[in-house]
């Protein structure tokens, strides 16, 4: 009886995901500035593109587990984003 | 059996005014953040729906290396569009479920027995993203096993492991082209000038 009743609750809830475009670009360029919170990446024929670093960003330099300290200005690097709002998150910055 | 009849009213009306006033909250619309109760009765109800008989399946795959990278290809191929290489649930879709895509390295999925999540993974979660996956035949069934052993194995997750992910998830040509055109540029080669992928690959 408790189970019906929870399985009609169920029923009645909201129905069915939403599949949704949420995703940044890809930055790919020389790091122009790196902080604790943000990464600037200096485009070529474009502006500046900036993404904000969070914990949960991850470093990735080769096939291995990097950190944020590796980087420095110059360095080439490859920023994966999210869309957070009008800004982008750095998911990934990968750089050799 | 009047009290009876009175009591499902009472709940009838009781479930039918929750309901609205979900729906009031945020529409049919999958944006608003599941509330709190919300998400405790669907765990709640998740773990009270699986069959008894499921919950106390053991694993019958040896936790070998062997096993968990069966388990991680697979995982690659079929799971990680939504759940991520890493089980964040971070992907394009994972955030834009709902209920979330939750966090399969959290307590709330790892708290879960071997069996129950072959009992989710088999028969799928109703009126959320998950689906059923396998046919019922041993090959699958067996499929599913490994898979639970790399959840198991999640938490601990290297980087070498997530990026060979990478290599077996599904992909557009573009996207795999996208991919080449960074590691060259990375080693500083063919394309040597920065630029901001703004017409490329975006999740």
């Amino acid at each position: 009886m408790n189970r019906t009743i929870l399985a009609i609750a169920l029923l009645l809830g909201p129905l069915s995901p939403a599949l949704a475009h949420g995703g940044g670009p890809h930055l790919k360029g020389t790091v122009s500035v790196i902080s604790a919170e943000q990464i600037t990446v200096e485009a070529d024929g474009g502006k500046p593109a900036s993404a904000k670093i969070t914990p949960e960003t991850r470093f990735v330099r080769g096939k291995a587990q990097g950190k944020r300290a590796d980087l420095k200005q110059g360095d080439r690097v490859v920023v994966h984003t999210r869309k957070h709002g009008d800004a982008l998150e750095a998911l990934e910055i990968r750089y050799k | 059996m009047k009290t009876a009849a009175i009591v499902l009213l009472v709940v009838a009306v009781g479930l039918a005014a929750g309901t609205a006033a979900l729906l009031l909250r945020g529409g049919i619309g999958a944006r608003v953040e599941p509330t709190p109760i919300e998400k405790a009765v669907a765990r709640s109800l998740r773990r009270l729906l699986i069959e008894g008989s499921a919950r106390g399946l053991q694993n019958p795959l040896p936790n070998t290396p062997e096993v968990v990278h069966t388990g991680l290809a697979h995982f690659a191929d079929h799971c990680s569009m939504c759940h991520a290489n890493d089980g964040s649930g971070q992907t394009a879709m994972g955030p834009n479920f709902h209920p979330r895509t939750p966090d399969l390295r959290s307590s709330d999925t790892q708290g879960l027995t071997d069996g129950e999540l072959l009992y989710i993974i088999e028969q799928g979660v109703r009126f959320t993203g998950m689906p059923a996956w396998g046919d019922g035949g041993e090959e699958s069934r067996q499929a599913s096993w490994a898979l639970v052993r790399f959840i198991r194995h999640l938490p601990a997750l290297t980087t070498a492991e997530r990026l060979e992910m990478e290599s077996m998830n599904p992909k557009s040509r573009e996207e795999r082209e996208e991919e080449k055109a960074e590691e060259r540029f990375l080693e500083g080669k063919g394309e040597d000038r920065a630029k901001r992928s703004g017409g490329g690959h975006h999740h």
